[in-house]
């Protein structure tokens, strides 16, 4: 029947146009050094990149939670290319070698015959980059795509200003084009450690780093290194609203109530004082909101039921991950950005401009 | 979804299979104050009856005029919102493909349905993204679309409202049988007594009719769907033509889908994985040519899902003879639109508990008996207009 039915696609996918024996997806250090040891080897490789990503998809937080802190060279698309490849010098590298690169480009598919597809004449992969879409013939893929961003949810946290870590580093290295000047880092895992010194070493202002636990998580050695410049640790906090106040944004924070195997070490009447934080904007309050609810950090167990506010589920990140928020390494960095006061106070603020 | 009775233990009527037909079924069944259990060996409407092209417009079928009635209905009947809308619009790009909408309309007319021709400037103010390659229309005053997930759902929870059970992860390894009857349902989690078996076991139904001795070829096909982020909502979102089939959701999402296809072998009880193909190129560059004013939306989800295909397109409903308390209930791949309010109904009278005589059921229609289907073989028969070609002449 395969060969009689007319609306039957048996025999008539096509081969792509193109094929190759090797396609590196990312062009990553891990990417890059596969594509180069392959073309090394003498074998044909392409490598893919999506970067530079195109302004529109930023916008949606794709791939990376970029959370609209873009300046407004991200619009520039040839000057974006130029960045990427100047701010990764192993794509020259690459290019060196024979690699085929390919930047600005996105993969949408991998196609490979299985149990419920048997009609492909070859692997192929769907491609695409903001004009059109093709595919791209195969033997063999490696996937050196990277990680995504994956959120922790908490009220204020799906407007502008809250970026995922991979955001965050992106628009700091490959686009070196980041609109922030002060941010406050929640998580003190390596990621979160490695994100404030990146953030230092460009110049920008680290207002403090938020840890659920009762310690520093990261490497001890870092942790130091940024406490010595300045960068204050609130341990045993967690964030439980990020809002406007005065045109400014500001981080509401929450102690960790101490309960399970922290309480006898933890100081109970913290519950009632305000902690003050460093800089105008971020300050952190005591409350019985516990950071159970903090569920990308280490939870204590038996507190979140007094706290169905902050532990609703992530909607932005569930959009772009099935798996719950509870990735031990998930970072959050809230960007605060001056915005001018309205004409009187009491008016309400004009609506910003999208940059 | 909460899963009930997980003891086993058995009921009256015992559906394999928490698709749309099956429980539709057990919805009607449950309604009428029927101990009912159905089960599920995934999740309930997780495959092809969840996600496919939401599509009620099937006068050709049967069941046709039944879903009409039904289908307006279908919120209040369930106390759960199925987002129903109803009308179809029909785009023509080519004088065939007029054709074959006017063919659709007309087989809506002679069952006593209104329809109109639409011109290029009325099919424009009703449908403002189509371009100028259309060349007319129809507009069927019948007809319409809902949203397949949420009937599903609603049908799963109304099922559980009127007090029917569904046991979800259970697969169904056996039908015991004893003196001319089947008595029980053995499943990976125990053995449920039945008086009654309804098999709606989707691509898999061929593989139990087998195992009761009955004959009944189906062939899986996958067809794979494609969805646009949101759109400004058009007035009818029942839009189609060139060769698509599908709707705009009531968020404004796109949602087509429509051939080829790819015929599946399903060995086994497993149901493969869904994957999807290259294919779904061909469906958005037909989508852009059909209505070129979204054809900058950009695409955010594609899936597959596998529908199972009488010789004759037409759905088999019907109480065996041998043995005597089992119901074969299979859609023929366009199992959403049409089946719910009318198959279950069907399936429903021919499952009821004590239904004297099989030939009163209203189901004994002349297209669902499988007796039809004696004497075809296994080879070649797929060659003839299938209801995968219905659906993607029409809709699904």
């Amino acid at each position: 029947m395969r060969e009689t039915d007319p609306r039957s696609i048996s025999g008539k996918l096509p081969a792509p146009d193109r094929h190759v024996p090797l396609v590196v997806v990312g062009a990553g250090a891990a990417g890059v050094a596969a594509a180069i040891e392959a073309a090394r080897a003498g074998v044909e490789v392409a490598l893919i990149d999506e970067h530079p990503v195109d302004n529109d998809m930023m916008a949606m937080d794709v791939p990376l939670c970029f959370g609209q802190r873009m300046d407004g060279s991200v619009r520039n698309r040839a000057l974006m290319l130029e960045r990427v490849v100047e701010t990764n010098p192993d794509l020259a590298a690459a290019h060196e070698a024979g690699v085929d690169v390919q930047l600005g480009t996105y993969v949408w598919g991998a196609f490979v015959n299985g149990p419920a597809v048997q009609e492909l004449p070859v692997p192929m992969l769907g491609l695409a980059d903001d004009r059109r879409s093709w595919l791209l013939g195969y033997d063999r893929l490696i996937v050196a795509a990277g990680a995504r961003d994956v959120l922790l949810g908490f009220p204020g946290w799906e407007r502008a200003g809250t970026l995922g870590a991979g955001g965050a580093a992106a628009l700091l290295t490959r686009y070196r084009a980041l609109a922030a000047r002060r941010i406050l880092v929640l998580g003190s895992g390596a990621l979160g450690l490695q994100t404030a010194s990146l953030a230092l070493e460009r110049g920008i202002e680290v207002a403090g780093i938020v840890e659920v636990d009762a310690r520093v998580r990261g490497d001890a050695a870092t942790a130091k290194t940024l406490a010595g410049r300045g960068v204050p640790f609130f341990v045993s906090h967690t964030i439980q609203a990020r809002a406007r106040a005065h045109g400014r944004d500001r981080v509401r924070g929450a102690r960790r109530r101490e309960s399970g195997r922290h309480a006898r070490r933890g100081q109970r009447s913290a519950r009632s004082r305000a902690t003050p934080c460093a800089g105008r904007s971020v300050w952190s309050r005591a409350s019985s909101c516990s950071t159970s609810s903090a569920r990308g950090f280490d939870s204590s167990p038996g507190s979140a039921a007094g706290c169905p506010k902050s532990t609703r589920a992530c909607g932005r990140a569930s959009r772009r991950s099935s798996r719950p928020v509870t990735a031990p390494g998930s970072t959050k960095i809230c960007w605060r950005r001056r915005t001018p006061r309205g004409p009187r106070a009491g008016w309400p603020a004009p609506p910003r401009r999208k940059r | 979804m909460a899963d009930y009775g997980d003891k086993a233990s058995g009921a009256s009527v015992v559906i394999v299979g928490g698709g749309v037909t099956g429980l539709s079924t057990g919805w009607r069944l449950a309604r009428a104050g029927v101990d009912v259990l159905v089960l599920e060996k995934g999740i309930v409407g997780w495959e092809a009856s969840g996600r496919n092209g939401g599509g009620a417009t099937h006068v050709y079928s049967p069941f046709g005029l039944e879903e009409q009635r039904l289908w307006p209905q279908m919120d209040e009947l369930l106390g759960y919102p199925t987002e129903y809308q109803p009308y179809r619009i029909g785009i023509a790009l080519s004088e065939t493909q007029l054709a074959l909408a006017r063919r659709w309309a007309e087989v809506g007319e002679m069952r006593g349905f209104r329809w109109e021709l639409l011109d290029r400037r009325q099919l424009k103010e009703l449908v403002p993204i189509v371009g100028d390659n259309a060349i007319g229309g129809t507009y069927l005053h019948f007809g319409g679309h809902a949203n397949p997930q949420r009937t599903v759902q609603g049908y799963a929870w109304a099922l559980q409202d009127h007090g029917g059970r569904i046991l979800q992860h259970t697969t169904v390894t056996g039908l015991a049988q004893r003196g001319g009857r089947v008595t029980a349902v053995e499943t990976t989690r125990g053995t449920f007594d039945a008086d009654v078996v309804v098999v709606a076991a989707g691509p898999q139904t061929g593989a139990f009719a087998e195992m009761l001795g009955v004959w009944l070829p189906l062939a899986p096909a996958r067809v794979e769907m494609i969805a646009t982020e949101p759109i400004p909502l058009m007035r009818v979102g029942g839009v189609a033509g060139n060769g698509l089939y599908g709707r705009q959701t009531l968020r404004g999402n796109l949602v087509y889908g429509g051939g080829p296809h790819e015929w599946i072998n399903v060995p086994d009880m497993a149901t493969p994985d869904h994957a999807n193909t290259p294919l779904v190129r061909s469906l958005a560059r037909r989508l852009a040519e059909l209505l070129p004013g979204a054809a900058h939306v950009r695409l955010i989800r594609s899936w597959s899902g596998l529908v199972e295909n009488t010789p004759d397109g037409l759905p088999v409903v019907e109480r065996l003879t041998h043995p005597d308390n089992v119901v074969i209930a299979t859609m023929s791949s366009v199992g959403f639109g049409l089946r719910p309010p009318s198959a279950a109904r069907s399936a429903s009278s021919c499952a009821s508990v004590g239904a004297s005589s099989p030939t009163s059921a209203p189901s004994r229609s002349a297209a669902s008996p499988i007796r039809r289907a004696i004497g075809v073989s296994d080879a070649g028969w797929a060659a003839a207009p299938s209801a995968v070609e219905a659906a993607a002449g029409g809709d699904d």
